[in-house]
């Protein structure tokens, strides 16, 4: 499992686990498949991830270079159930959830709406970070190659979810966490090209996670600190269903 | 993210008032300068400018600058090689000191808009219940002097200044708030001639403008104000003086409040910008169908300014007025409603600055601002260097404003007061 968040109306899908089946050809010994399979491994395991049935996420969220500073709150409900609570100074409070059928989206800016199309995939797809299978979100996984990402050699993995644009993935070559992803954010305000970088990897209940993100938009760089990480607490169903306004 | 527009008059701040800053720290301010503008400008080849021969050019000034003035004098030297809006170097003294000739939340005002009319600086505003207003000032008037110093060369540096002519209004209007600005509590002496053109002297008090304190990331705390009341004629108004979200709700609460009226004006003149993507949801209670009011271009992707209707929305006609200091997000969403087919524009050409922008911290403690994309309307029109265009030309002059105070608004009044019918495509 990574962590979920979702920022801004237009950050959105980039935090989620994204591991996929592979169905490359072999290439510098090894596939995407392997790859992705490794990855989950390198989580905790299928057996580890499947345990977890609910799960709260507190971090904080800055821009530094901007003066910006907020907090992300995340409920999620297996097998797909998300809420994501993104509160800015300055700016206020956006809430985005998925009840398994409906994603919608309350911001100050475009008030309260259902979430269609390349939105609506993108919130499914965050929804199932419980899960281990992630063929139901992605057509296609192709690995792409051996990369250096820094001092690391990383494996660059490209997945193609459904109805969406490709995103990459950069795992380290050697304990294959998530050290990156790259892709474009779609929905009804344009397309917008991400970065984001995973760090600052701790084990909690069993799980490998990024207790650090850097999300990079433009010239707008946002970084999560993880706080806090629950499972197992009761969460209401109705947190997670389309407010009537 | 989205990131939002900001203020383009803030870019046109520049002195300091601290101690100098080391050259050390100078230059690593110097290098995230001239670096994010070569990573970000929307424009990869500069407008014609070539970034990388300015960088050593620039570098050599900021090393020999003197003093603090003439370094940030280079930076934003640097910075107005671009010829656009919304680049420039905020001095730290902004967001808290004083001294840098830059009103701040611990300055008053006597209560004036100062406005750069048929060539001079003239009164074209009193805020009632103002200081100004109490000592008899009207618009009209033309500005001489203020504590005993003319205000002449301030506006003449500022009209012999060759770029951005089309900020003249706003940058003449800025300085002049500025040169009127002080210390709460210490009154500030004005010389006028009044319509006889005889000399008035007027002592006014500097009080704390009316508004809440708002605060948005490195931008300079500002008092956000809105003005909501009912004209005669049943004609709702609604004045607010920068687009910060604390002023969202209750902007909705006013047009919802005039959902009856015969009209509503939106009045943008001395606005100059702010949370660009608050435009959106204003637009919003105006429309019936989606739409867009424009898209913003980055060097790599763009945003597009979608607005879903808000109900309850307001169907009546609508007028918007504007003038040369109305900026940045006034701009969107005037030229957004205008080609909406939502609302007529009434009063002056706007200022033309129009580049979606953000504001950094540099090392030496200073911000820059600096645009990361451009601004094209519904229909591909870009308003940067443009502005919005009134559908109802109001020409300012001082005849006009002494024998009627506010023509613009009595024209956007007897508009909407005259023209009942519905807006394209809304349903009455």
């Amino acid at each position: 499992m990574k962590t979920p968040l979702r920022k801004l109306a237009l950050l959105s899908l980039l935090l989620s686990a994204c591991v996929a089946w592979g169905q490359a050809p072999a290439q510098a010994g090894i596939t995407a498949e392997q790859v992705l399979d490794k990855a989950i491994a390198a989580s905790g395991g299928k057996e580890t991830i499947a345990k977890i049935k609910t799960a709260v996420l507190r971090a904080t969220m800055e821009a530094p270079m901007q003066g910006l500073k907020g907090s992300v709150v995340t409920y999620v409900k297996a097998p797909n159930k998300i809420r994501v609570e993104t509160d800015i100074e300055g700016i206020g409070k956006t809430v985005q959830g998925f009840d398994g059928k409906v994603a919608w989206s309350k911001d100050p800016i475009q008030g309260l709406r259902k979430l269609e199309g390349a939105e609506k995939a993108a919130m499914a797809r965050n929804s199932s970070i419980v899960s281990t299978d992630w063929r139901q979100f992605y057509t296609k996984a192709t690995y792409v190659g051996l990369e250096k990402f820094g001092d690391k050699d990383v494996h660059v993995i490209e997945l193609t979810p459904k109805g969406a644009k490709p995103i990459r993935q950069f795992f380290d070559a050697e304990t294959f966490l998530l050290l990156k992803q790259t892709g474009v954010q779609e929905g009804p305000m344009g397309e917008m090209p991400f970065e984001a970088y995973f760090s600052d990897y701790k084990e909690v209940d069993g799980l490998k996670l990024a207790m650090k993100q850097v999300v990079k938009v433009g010239p707008i760089e946002i970084q999560i600190t993880m706080k806090e990480i629950k499972q197992g607490l009761p969460v209401d169903d109705k947190l997670f269903a389309m407010p009537a306004n | 993210m989205k990131k939002l527009p900001i203020l383009a008059v803030l870019s046109l701040w520049g002195a300091l008032a601290r101690a100098d800053v080391p050259v050390e720290t100078r230059l690593q301010s110097f290098e995230t300068v001239w670096s994010r503008v070569n990573e970000y400008y929307f424009d990869p080849k500069f407008g014609g400018v070539d970034w990388s021969k300015l960088k050593d050019r620039y570098r050599v000034k900021v090393e020999e600058a003197r003093n603090d003035a003439e370094y940030v004098g280079a930076l934003n030297g640097l910075l107005q090689e671009l010829g656009a809006s919304h680049f420039g170097v905020i001095p730290s003294s902004a967001y808290g000191g004083s001294g840098a000739g830059i009103p701040t939340l611990a300055d008053g005002e006597p209560g004036l808009r100062i406005g750069l009319v048929e060539g001079r600086p003239t009164v074209v505003g009193v805020e009632p219940g103002s200081p100004a207003d109490r000592a008899g000032v009207k618009t009209g008037w033309i500005l001489v002097a203020v504590d005993s110093r003319p205000v002449a060369p301030i506006v003449r540096a500022i009209l012999q200044d060759p770029a951005q002519r089309n900020l003249i209004p706003l940058k003449v209007s800025s300085a002049l708030r500025a040169a009127l600005s002080g210390p709460v509590g210490k009154p500030v002496s004005a010389m006028f001639y009044d319509a006889s053109y005889r000399t008035v002297h007027k002592t006014m008090e500097r009080v704390q403008s009316p508004g809440q304190v708002v605060r948005f990331g490195e931008l300079p705390p500002i008092r956000a104000r809105l003005e909501v009341r009912r004209l005669p004629g049943d004609i709702g108004y609604i004045r607010f003086n920068i687009f910060m979200m604390p002023l969202l709700e209750p902007i909705k609460k006013a047009i919802d409040s005039f959902r009856g009226a015969k009209g509503i004006i939106l009045d943008l003149r001395g606005n100059p910008g702010g949370v660009g993507a608050m435009a959106i949801p204003i637009a919003a209670k105006f429309l019936e169908r989606p739409a867009q009011l424009g898209t913003m271009r980055m060097r790599t992707g763009q945003t597009r300014f979608a607005v879903n209707p808000q109900p309850p929305l307001y169907r009546g006609p609508v007028a918007v007025l504007i003038d040369g200091t109305s900026a940045s997000t006034s701009e969107i969403l005037a030229a957004g409603l205008q080609e909406l087919g939502v609302a007529r524009l009434v009063g002056e050409r706007t200022a033309g600055a129009v580049l979606p922008s953000v504001i950094e911290r540099l090392p030496c403690g200073n911000r820059l601002q600096y645009a990361f994309a451009d601004f094209r309307t519904p229909k591909g029109v870009l308003l940067e260097g443009r502005g919005a265009v009134p559908d109802v030309s109001v020409s300012l002059t001082r005849e006009a404003l002494l024998r009627d105070g506010d023509v613009a608004l009595d024209r956007a009044v007897r508009l909407l007061l005259g023209n009942r019918q519905a807006r394209p495509g809304v349903t009455p």
